[in-house]
């Protein structure tokens, strides 16, 4: 399989380059003409037409000259073209396409204001050509997600989701059941980067994967990467999910009401200074527990609630000068309360994310653009037990229990975008973080087993400079080599890479091109996690002296057609991923055998972990339509992802937890009109990999003097004879949702939203359990057997949810 | 973490459908094997090996009677031997009184450091192994503290020993009590916070403990109990092996754990099991209350 990729690769390599050479000949003899000499840099920003916010991803384009770019994450773009009348296109997905006359004679600044598809006047023409196109950029394995799609899709109880909408994409995979941790060809849910604002989101679950933490009211932007990594992100193996946040109408005021069946979120957006300091506000909290709690017990009361808190100001120094501050906070909570005449008991059990991004944009020129980041990221997860003893008599019962584990990263970054000329588009920076990891903290406070203070600290290092192209070496051949270099220290032990990245795609025909891609990356903390479904309890960890960095190369190739007249894309692609030194717990090591809270006791996290070697290799077929009445995608992606640990499965290969062999998705959005979207998905895949007991044996046979066995029943023991040694049923779900949006007055826009989660009530693996089958205690010549037994969540959930736009 | 684990639970329940019994004939794959069960140390009297079958874990329909279950599960008539590596061999018999196969440890001498093979052929296959004896932990320091709780008289043990120098060493920690009750003779085990595994893997040549509990709680003052402190080092393939059946045995029911795959040191197509050498150090105290 390897070995066909790279032969694939070399071959296109090789055609590229006699191409490039032929190319080159006939662009020196173009080069002789008087017309060349005379070039000038078009440069500016765009944004959204009555609220100020840049966009990311604008195609900008001269069709005659075959010239362009797209906006970077600021809404900044600069290409060259020659002097002269031209007519600029800039068009973005769920925006009206916009043509401007310019007639260069001179370096020009260029500011557009792009109007939402959704708020456009009838007779505006709408062009054919409203976004980027896949045959024309070099980038593979990547995918943008317009988020209002991720509004318009029917969701599990309402909760727009941000991942869960990425994972209805060919090559990302959910994990369990209404889960939003995900896969990425073959990878594990930490070996993606998750970025909100240049922060790294560490945990991106709430309610143990149920739902996501970002708050889709607040996102402007989803940027996802499969493979064929670009140089500019590193320190994760499989995937990066770029997030943006809405930097805030600079307009006018305005904001966002939604009610759901679980949480209500709330958004205020508006200038501070108009045109120039604009804000962004989001809240959202779960209310579950506020319901229930007239209904208990006075002097007992407990519940859950999860909450996030999104702020961000954005200020405008002068058109080169920009400063943006982005903040978030997310927190899941269980909490209980007991208060009788003797004790007063209090739990408490939270975890969450914060992080804080101050940014500054500053354009030395028509040609550089810089962006500079101090970002602050943490997670935490604690548990709170205060036990208090009203009681008077001669002993303290007084008990006292803390314990958290977590990590805080301070970073500084610095990202430059250079745009030369029209052959290359270039990016260059340097990042550099301190981790502080806290593996534990534990205070306990027992009258009995006596007390513990003590703290296990990580504190590590990790600095990386890049330095990419977009080189456009023909009008057919473009190709984007990029290196990084990686370093990471911790105490004494320093650990420094070489990221090679390439990335090249040939125009066969103007709407077709072939791409190939090969990045290697390095990852050098690691989730230890035993469940795969992110609990809290999960924990991050740095590479140190006996833990190697994970490393992965990735190699794909693939081609990409798009239907220019229907607006139809189509790519396919096939991957090779080899992973090395990826860790996982030792057989039977598990957070519950590494925290042992209770006791305070603690076992060395390194101890418990082994590391081995992984494959991901497949192919993804993606069938898109973005524009029009109907749009939405199929998907296809047939994969196998195997793990080979020593020490783990008798050092057997076996394949990973999620390997799956087929996913499909079919998704779709239908708007009819301005007052109704309808949407559908459907999802089928092949079941997961679970390990369970297949045989059982004699218990307590041998002779061994000393009793490990904690169980007194004598009969028989189960055994697994291997790691993942059963394949669940396959899965599917079809979820449907419908919206009903009217517009108001003032431009307030109401919009009902009522949505069906597994419309036909599939019952869906969660989890297969052995259990005894029924026996009757009475009858003398009854036996006991065991069964398989499957576990089946989230089937038929219905939910409505309200949006008030103003 | 209790707490954690129920509230997840809960949630589960919440969010649960339903719980369905599925034919685990099409998805999981259950071929019988023999398993093979033998430790050997130079301690022993007799020297033993099990050889029984395991048989699939779903649809197998057991007696409550465990008795009734062996005839399911043993196989009596295979052909078991141990060899060393002189060439030196001897047979070991089937008895029906521990449902093994046995002989007197003198017929063949077990020492350390010396390697032995075992040979199971039974009428379908020939199974085979080999083991080394390892060193044996020179002495059992023990720290005790009695105390009196809501549960009675109770003292902790806390036994330590030196990691045994130049070797990746395996333990296995125990200790048995024995106490006398209106003439009545009680015997148990003591069960160890670290579930009685330890390894050296945090130094070469360190003080390794491990803590356990002795409740006496109807003992009347004066009256004495013989703890017998116990330290195995094991073959990592025992150790391992024991290890997996413990902690499957304490995560049962929590489908969140990552099941442990026991290793085997069993050749022969469908066998498993372990052959495994080990060396013991007890020391006996009397506790006075």
């Amino acid at each position: 399989m390897k070995t066909k990729l790279l032969h694939s690769v070399f071959v296109i390599l090789f055609i590229s380059n006699s191409l490039s050479a032929q190319e080159k000949r006939n662009f020196t003899h173009k080069k002789s003409t008087p017309h060349q000499a005379e070039k000038y840099t078009v440069s500016g920003y765009i944004k959204e037409q009555g609220s100020g916010e840049n966009l990311f991803g604008v195609s900008v384009y001269i069709p005659e000259l075959k010239v362009g770019t797209i906006t970077n994450e600021y809404g900044f773009f600069s290409f060259t073209a020659p002097k002269g009348k031209h007519s600029v296109v800039f068009s973005y997905i769920g925006f009206t396409s916009q043509v401007k006359e310019i007639d260069l004679n001179a370096d020009l600044e260029v500011f557009v204001n792009l109007i939402a598809s959704s708020e456009a006047l009838s007779e505006v023409v709408v062009i054919a050509d409203q976004h980027v196109k896949e045959s024309k950029v070099t980038q593979m394995s990547a995918v943008r997600l317009n988020p209002m799609d991720v509004q318009d899709l029917p969701a599990l109880l309402g909760e727009k989701d941000v991942l869960k909408t990425l994972q209805l994409l060919p090559g990302i995979q959910g994990g369990s059941e209404g889960s939003s941790g995900f896969h990425v060809r073959g990878g594990t849910p930490d070996q993606n980067l998750i970025i909100l604002d240049d922060a790294v989101v560490y945990n991106s679950n709430h309610l143990f994967g149920f739902f996501s933490v970002f708050n889709g009211d607040a996102v402007k932007s989803v940027e996802a990467f499969k493979g064929g990594f670009p140089a500019r992100y590193g320190g994760r193996l499989s995937s990066v999910i770029n997030i943006g946040m809405k930097d805030g109408n600079k307009e006018k005021l305005s904001g966002n009401i939604n009610i759901g069946l679980i949480s209500s979120s709330v958004v205020l957006e508006g200038p501070i200074n108009k045109g120039k300091t604009s804000f962004i506000m989001s809240g959202r909290r779960t209310y579950a527990d506020l319901i229930v709690q007239p209904f208990l017990d006075k002097d007992e009361n407990g519940g859950y609630f999860f909450t996030d808190l999104n702020f961000k100001i954005h200020h405008i120094f002068s058109s080169k000068d920009k400063l943006y501050w982005s903040n978030y906070y997310g927190k899941d909570k269980f909490y209980s309360r007991y208060l009788d005449a003797t004790a007063k008991e209090k739990t408490n059990l939270a975890w969450g994310n914060i992080t804080s991004t101050l940014r500054w944009n500053h354009q030395f020129s028509n040609k550089l653009f810089a962006n500079s980041s101090l970002i602050f990221s943490n997670y935490e997860f604690k548990i709170d037990i205060d036990n208090k003893d009203l009681k008077i008599d001669e002993y303290d019962d007084n008990y006292l229990f803390n314990t958290s584990s977590g990590i805080d990263d301070y970073s500084i970054k610095t990202d430059f975008d250079y745009y030369p000329n029209n052959k290359h588009s270039v990016k260059f920076g340097a990042i550099a973080t301190r981790h502080n990891f806290t593996p534990q903290r534990v205070v306990i406070k027992d009258p009995y087993s006596g007390s513990i203070n003590k703290t296990q600290e990580l504190n590590s290092f990790e600095g990386a400079v890049y330095l990419e192209d977009d080189w456009k070496i023909t009008d057919k051949l473009n190709f984007s080599p990029g290196f990084r270099a990686s370093y990471f220290n911790y105490k004494a032990k320093n650990y420094l890479n070489f990221e090679p990245r390439i990335a090249l795609s040939y125009n066969l025909r103007p709407d077709l091109a072939f791409k190939a891609s090969y990045s290697k990356m390095n990852q050098y903390i690691h989730l230890l996690s035993s469940s795969g479904i992110g609990l809290p309890t999960d924990l991050w960890v740095s590479s140190t002296d006996n833990v190697k960095p994970q490393s992965s190369e990735q190699y794909a190739i693939g081609i990409a057609k798009d239907f220019q007249e229907k607006d139809y894309s189509f790519s396919a692609e096939a991957y090779y991923k080899k992973l090395d030194n990826v860790i996982s717990y030792k057989e039977g090591a598990s957070f519950l055998a590494l925290d042992n809270l209770e006791s305070g006791k603690n076992i060395n996290w390194e101890e418990n972990i082994t590391t081995g070697q992984g494959w991901a290799y497949g192919t993804e077929l993606l069938f898109r339509k973005q524009s029009g009445p109907l749009t939405g995608w199929l998907g296809y992606t047939l994969s196998w992802s195997e793990r080979q640990f020593d020490e783990l499965n008798l050092g057997k290969k076996f394949f990973d937890r999620y390997d799956r062999r087929h996913d499909i998705s079919l998704v779709g959005i239908y708007k009819p009109s301005e007052k109704i979207t309808v949407s559908g998905t459907w999802v089928l895949s092949t079941g997961n990999n679970y390990t369970l007991p297949n045989l059982q044996r004699l218990n307590n046979l041998g002779n061994f003097p000393i009793n490990t066995n904690y169980s007194y029943y004598n009969g028989s023991e189960e055994f697994s004879s291997g790691r993942n040694n059963f394949r669940g049923e396959t899965t599917h779900r079809l979820d449907l949702g419908i919206q009903f949006h009217k517009k108001k007055k003032n431009n307030k826009v109401r919009t009902w939203g009522i949505s069906l989660y597994n419309a036909y009530s599939r019952q869906n693996p969660f989890i297969y359990t052995l259990d005894d089958k029924y026996y009757d205690y009475n009858d003398p010549n009854a036996t006991i057997e065991k069964e398989l037994t499957r576990t089946s969540v989230l089937m038929l959930i219905p939910s409505i949810n309200y949006n008030l736009k103003f | 973490m209790k707490t954690l684990t129920t509230l997840l639970f809960l949630l589960l329940i919440v969010f649960s459908g339903c719980q369905k019994v599925v034919d685990a004939d099409k998805l999981l794959d259950a071929e019988e094997k023999v398993y093979i069960l033998s430790y050997i140390s130079p301690t022993d009297t007799l020297l033993t090996v099990s050889v029984s079958k395991a048989l699939p874990a779903i649809g197998t329909a057991l007696s409550f009677d465990d008795t009734e279950n062996y005839s399911s599960f043993i196989i009596e008539d295979a052909i078991v031997s141990i060899a060393d590596v002189e060439g030196n061999s001897v047979q070991l018999l089937y008895s029906s009184e521990n449902s093994m196969y046995s002989t007197n440890a003198e017929n063949l001498k077990i020492t350390e450091g010396s390697q032995y093979f075992l040979e199971v052929i039974t009428p379908e296959n020939t199974y085979t192994s080999s083991c080394r004896i390892p060193e044996k932990v020179a002495t059992i320091l023990e720290n005790l503290a009695g105390g009196q709780d809501d549960y009675g008289v109770y003292t902790d043990v806390d036994i330590s020993f030196e990691d045994i120098v130049g070797t990746a060493n395996f333990y296995i920690v125990g200790a048995k009590y024995e106490e006398t009750f209106e003439e009545e003779t009680y015997q148990g085990s003591l069960y160890f916070e670290t579930g009685g595994f330890l390894t050296d893997a945090i130094g070469d040549g360190v003080i390794l403990n491990d803590k356990t509990s002795a409740y006496t709680g109807f003992l009347e003052e004066g009256t004495s109990v013989k703890l017998t402190l116990q330290v195995a080092n094991v073959e990592e393939v025992i150790y391992q092996n024991l290890r997996a059946s413990y902690l499957n045995d304490n995560s049962d029911g929590n489908p969140f754990i990552e099941y442990s795959i026991a290793p085997d040191n069993i050749d022969g197509e469908n066998g498993v099991g372990v052959f495994g050498g080990y060396q013991l150090t007890e020391k006996i105290i009397e506790v006075q209350y």
